[in-house]
């Protein structure tokens, strides 16, 4: 009987220390936040994207146009002074023929941020297919399960001009793990204050998909590059570095 | 005697009043009570959310009342209704319709159009709830309005129905403008409800079914660059709901300029809303004139026949300049087993 009661008693204290180590955090008193709004921008060496135009020359000068510019951007992380602060896992589908494109951190410590950074492309717990709800806007980006699953990371697509002057399409896609991008911190000052948003716009430069490490030449490294895990490497390397603020 | 017919009608007038007091709170309690039972659209696993218009929410009553108008000869003065163009053993879509522009046009199948943002080939439509209010011209079912009106008034099932769905107690409150659009808002209502996702595709996905080693071919040349057809046709809808020059023309007149007719930007000459490939068994003759009979024809079109043009989709235009797929025979047949494991004989609807 007593083995009962001290067993009882026992238990009733595993309860209440949980409750004890529990309440206290939720009651803390909220440290002040503020919100951040990216606006994305898509430029070619400074010139805004026009769609359908052959007006880009690349690094391997390749005249080219754009037709189609879908990516995914997720794990948004914001530093202070080198430190990580803030970081925010949602992962949001890009279509950028939609204007403005603009992505919401919510819940932002109040403070000056001078770095961000996030991943090009969707982590390897989430690229596996059904993970992302689809929409009638991101259908496009399933990777098909006979060629690994997934999703698209991301689809460049348009028309360039071959060396013989001839018009020919291509499709720089990427996905599947390997091709994950962590882009590098991108410098920023940004200041957020309590119960405000505070805006900060980014730009990919198009152009440097196509060069540093890899000098990327659309007519002789390939046209299109889904299936071809090479290609896409030379495309994913190239990739850290194609967003700056402004 | 003046004392007792002042009683009399003193009283018959309490009666009166009291009666009237009785009842007509009573009665217009009960109507002003009364909602419209909110319906739940049974999404397929892996589908998009369904498109809404909060103008237009799906009912139980709602739906009904669609279904009925769906097929319902009397909204037009020639004996058509919409099911007349909408065949649902070809799922819910007809061969050739002659417009009255004179353009071939091969009728779409009303299947998965809650998950649409745009409709008919060229994207003219862009709201499904309002999508039927053309039909009611002289192109299609040249209604006379004054005839519908009666005809409508004059049908017990359709004056309980139109309350039922839309609190609307006598149609002739409502302009002809008005009401053609509870019409369309109460087919639209049905349509959202017709989804097929239960091929054998779907099934094999599930694990319930397996393919034919032939199928299994098709399913690999589909989802590879092998054939690169799921770029644009892209599961579960099997259409990614963007617009595509496929390579039908050189030469773009009439219907064949397609969303260039809506949206006048030369970018668009020749582009096409990506059709859904579900039920593509049932529904020939394919492309948006029904130039090409068979799947076969559509195939082959794909491997040997793409017509270069400047407005060309990228994802076609790679293979330039030679536009060929290089399939084999076997791959072709293939191909087409494949495409024909996406027929569904048990689309559900309400």
């Amino acid at each position: 009987m007593l083995h009962k009661i001290i067993i009882t008693i026992g238990f009733i204290l595993f309860a209440l220390s949980f409750y004890a180590c529990n309440k206290p955090e939720s009651n803390l008193p909220n440290a002040p936040t503020g919100n951040i709004t990216l606006y994305i921008n898509h430029k070619i060496d400074g010139k805004t994207l026009q769609f359908d135009t052959m007006m880009y020359q690349n690094l391997a000068s390749n005249n080219y146009s754009i037709t189609r510019l879908n990516y995914y951007l997720s794990n948004f992380e914001l530093y202070q002074n080198g430190a990580r602060v803030y970081t925010s896992n949602q992962i949001v589908y890009i279509g950028a023929r939609q204007q403005p494109v603009s992505i919401n951190l919510e819940n932002v410590p109040i403070g000056t941020y001078n770095q961000v950074s996030f991943l090009i492309g969707i982590d390897a717990t989430n690229n596996q297919h059904g993970m992302i709800p689809n929409t009638d806007e991101n259908i496009g980006m399933i990777w098909p399960q006979a060629m690994g699953g997934g999703y698209h990371f991301l689809k460049i697509e348009g028309q360039f001009l071959t060396p013989a002057n001839d018009r020919k399409g291509y499709a720089i896609h990427t996905g599947l793990n390997n091709c994950l991008i962590q882009h590098q911190p991108i410098a920023i000052h940004l200041t957020v204050n309590e119960a405000t948003t505070s805006n900060q716009n980014l730009t990919m430069n198009l152009n440097e998909w196509y060069k540093n490490p890899y000098t990327y030449n659309i007519y002789l490294d390939g046209n299109y590059t889904m299936g071809d895990i090479t290609t896409m490497m030379l495309i994913t390397n190239n990739g850290k570095d194609v967003f700056y603020a402004e | 005697m003046c004392f007792m017919l002042n009683k009399f009608l003193t009283t018959a007038i309490l009666v009166i009043v009291l009666v009237t007091a009785c009842n007509k709170p009573e009665d217009t309690a009960l109507k002003q009570d009364y909602k419209p039972s909110p319906y739940t659209l049974q999404v397929p696993k892996g589908f998009p959310l369904y498109i809404k218009n909060p103008d237009n929410p799906l009912t139980e009553e709602g739906v009904a009342l669609g279904k009925r108008l769906y097929n319902e000869p009397m909204l037009s003065s020639n004996g058509r209704s919409c099911a007349s163009c909408h065949v649902k053993e070809k799922s819910f879509s007809l061969p050739i319709h002659i417009g009255a522009n004179g353009y071939r046009i091969s009728v779409p199948p009303h299947i998965n159009l809650a998950f649409k943002r745009h409709y008919n080939w060229t994207g003219s439509e862009k709201v499904l709830d309002t999508l039927c209010i053309a039909d009611f011209g002289p192109e299609f079912f040249n209604t006379d309005s004054a005839e519908l009106y009666r005809n409508l008034s004059n049908n017990a099932f359709y004056r309980d129905a139109f309350y039922k769905a839309f609190l609307i107690d006598d149609i002739y409150q409502y302009t002809f403008v008005d009401l053609q659009r509870k019409i369309a808002y109460a087919i639209s209502q049905y349509m959202r409800t017709i989804i097929s996702s239960n091929a054998k595709y779907d099934k094999v996905m599930k694990g319930e079914e397996t393919f034919t080693a032939q199928e299994q071919e098709g399913y690999n040349i589909f989802f590879s660059e092998v054939g690169d057809c799921f770029h644009c046709h892209q599961p579960p809808l099997f259409s990614d709901t963007e617009f595509h020059n496929n390579g039908l023309n050189n030469v773009f007149t009439g219907f064949d300029n397609g969303r260039f007719l809506i949206t006048l930007n030369s970018n668009d000459i020749g582009k096409f809303a990506t059709p859904t490939l579900r039920n593509s068994s049932l529904t020939a003759p394919y492309m948006h004139d029904g130039r090409f009979a068979t799947l076969e024809d559509v195939v082959e079109f794909y491997n040997s026949g793409v017509q270069p043009s400047t407005t060309i989709d990228p994802i076609i235009n790679k293979k330039a300049p030679t536009y060929k797929l290089n399939l084999t025979s076997q791959q072709k047949q293939a191909l087409v087993a494949f495409l024909k494991t996406l027929t569904d004989n048990s689309i559900t609807y309400q």
